[in-house]
């Protein structure tokens, strides 16, 4: 078990990506805090040795991806997406930004995932693929095809 | 484009609250995990059950008194702290037939000396003016003295059916000798006075033929109930204490 301090730092540090990672998941804040309470208790009750910074950051994309399909497993919460998570952000967020995120939200789950992971937080599709456990070449191929998506919907603008 | 997509997630944001609740989580999850004792509620009173049950069953079938019956069936009754008996013995052949016909394991122990008194094979023995005799031992003087009272309220006025009390502690040695502690203080007097009389003898023979047989070598049957037997007394036949007494004199 780590102790609070180290907790409240990883929750300081790691708490925005976390609740980014909820939002490509998660229809609500309600839901969201659910997850990012969850993910941080692991975390704390967790053994796991981490070699470095990113060793850490990696464990937690994963233990909050796997938390939140588990979540979604469940069939009473499996819902169509209706950018609730969007409105719950309130009503600071720019313009341009809410229709960039209600564009992501449209794709599948697995294109969300990989679509922030690489345009957010700068993952290569092979590191992608050994976060997520799938091959390199399927992840290109759902990055292509979420960006074919995102091109139609946010106009005619090269992605990355 | 990207740059797009990174200022949007940029903008979403992990509020205070959300992490103070997360925070708050973790703080009791901490404080729950520093309390052993918690964590040792249940084994801790799964033990203290099963500790219970075993101690129970532990007192209810340790005996702590007995209560033996004498004619020529030999019985003699295991009793526990409660008053109940918890083992039914024969110490001769009439006696172990007889304890196989009985149903009186934990019943109280008057309801089983009545049940006893009532077979057919002991109202066969009173008819034929043998002398049954009840001895009552217990490690508790109170206990000893209750069991006296049972059993003499059990005896009521039947005829030649005497109420005493022994030593407790000569329970083990009449055991070995292979005899009921009723009929021990008998078989010891009558072999001080008949070093050639064995305790298997002793175990075929009636009380009233022991009796008789120490009476007529001269001894003294204080020590049977109905002559005493310590602090005894008899009942029944009208005589009581005095029963065997009397009988010497004459």
């Amino acid at each position: 078990m780590r102790s609070e301090q180290e907790t409240n730092r990883a929750v300081e540090r790691y708490g925005d990506m976390i609740r980014r990672l909820c939002l490509v998941h998660l229809k609500n804040e309600t839901d969201a805090q659910d997850i990012f309470q969850t993910v941080f208790l692991k975390y704390f009750t967790s053994e796991v040795v981490f070699e470095n910074e990113e060793h850490e950051k990696a464990w937690l994309i994963r233990v909050c991806l796997n938390a939140c399909r588990d979540w979604l497993r469940d069939v009473f919460r499996r819902r169509t997406v209706n950018l609730d998570a969007l409105y719950d952000q309130g009503t600071e967020m720019p313009q341009d930004n809410q229709e960039v995120l209600q564009a992501v939200l449209t794709l599948s789950a697995k294109e969300r995932e990989i679509v922030y992971l690489h345009y957010y937080e700068g993952y290569t599709a092979p590191q992608i693929g050994k976060i997520l456990g799938k091959n390199p070449n399927t992840v290109y191929t759902c990055l292509t095809r979420a960006r074919e998506k995102l091109r139609k919907k946010l106009g005619g603008e090269q992605i990355g | 484009m990207d740059d797009r997509i990174k200022a949007s997630f940029d903008a979403v944001h992990a509020s205070q609250a959300m992490k103070d609740q997360t925070m708050r989580a973790v703080r009791q999850h901490a404080a729950s995990a520093k309390r052993p004792a918690r964590r040792w509620r249940l084994p801790a009173a799964a033990f203290a059950a099963a500790a219970l049950i075993i101690l129970s069953g532990w007192l209810w079938m340790s005996p702590t008194a007995a209560v033996s019956i004498d004619v020529n069936p030999s019985l003699e009754l295991s009793v526990n702290r409660f008053g109940y008996v918890v083992q039914v013995q024969g110490w001769n052949e009439d006696g172990e037939q007889l304890a196989d016909g009985l149903n009186i394991r934990f019943m109280p122990v008057s309801r089983a000396v009545e049940t006893v008194l009532a077979r057919q094979e002991i109202q066969d023995c009173l008819a034929r003016e043998e002398e049954l005799c009840i001895a009552v031992a217990a490690t508790r003087e109170g206990q000893q003295q209750a069991l006296l009272d049972a059993v003499q309220q059990c005896a009521g006025s039947g005829r030649n059916i005497y109420c005493g009390t022994a030593d407790y502690s000569q329970i083990n040695a009449a055991h070995e000798c292979g005899l009921s502690f009723g009929k021990y203080r008998a078989y010891l007097e009558l072999a001080a006075l008949d070093p050639t009389l064995t305790p298997r003898q002793a175990a075929q023979m009636t009380m009233r033929e022991l009796r008789e047989r120490i009476e007529q070598l001269g001894g003294d049957t204080q020590a049977i109930p109905g002559g005493g037997y310590g602090q005894g007394k008899g009942q029944g036949n009208g005589q009581g204490a005095q029963h065997g007494r009397e009988k010497g004199q004459n």
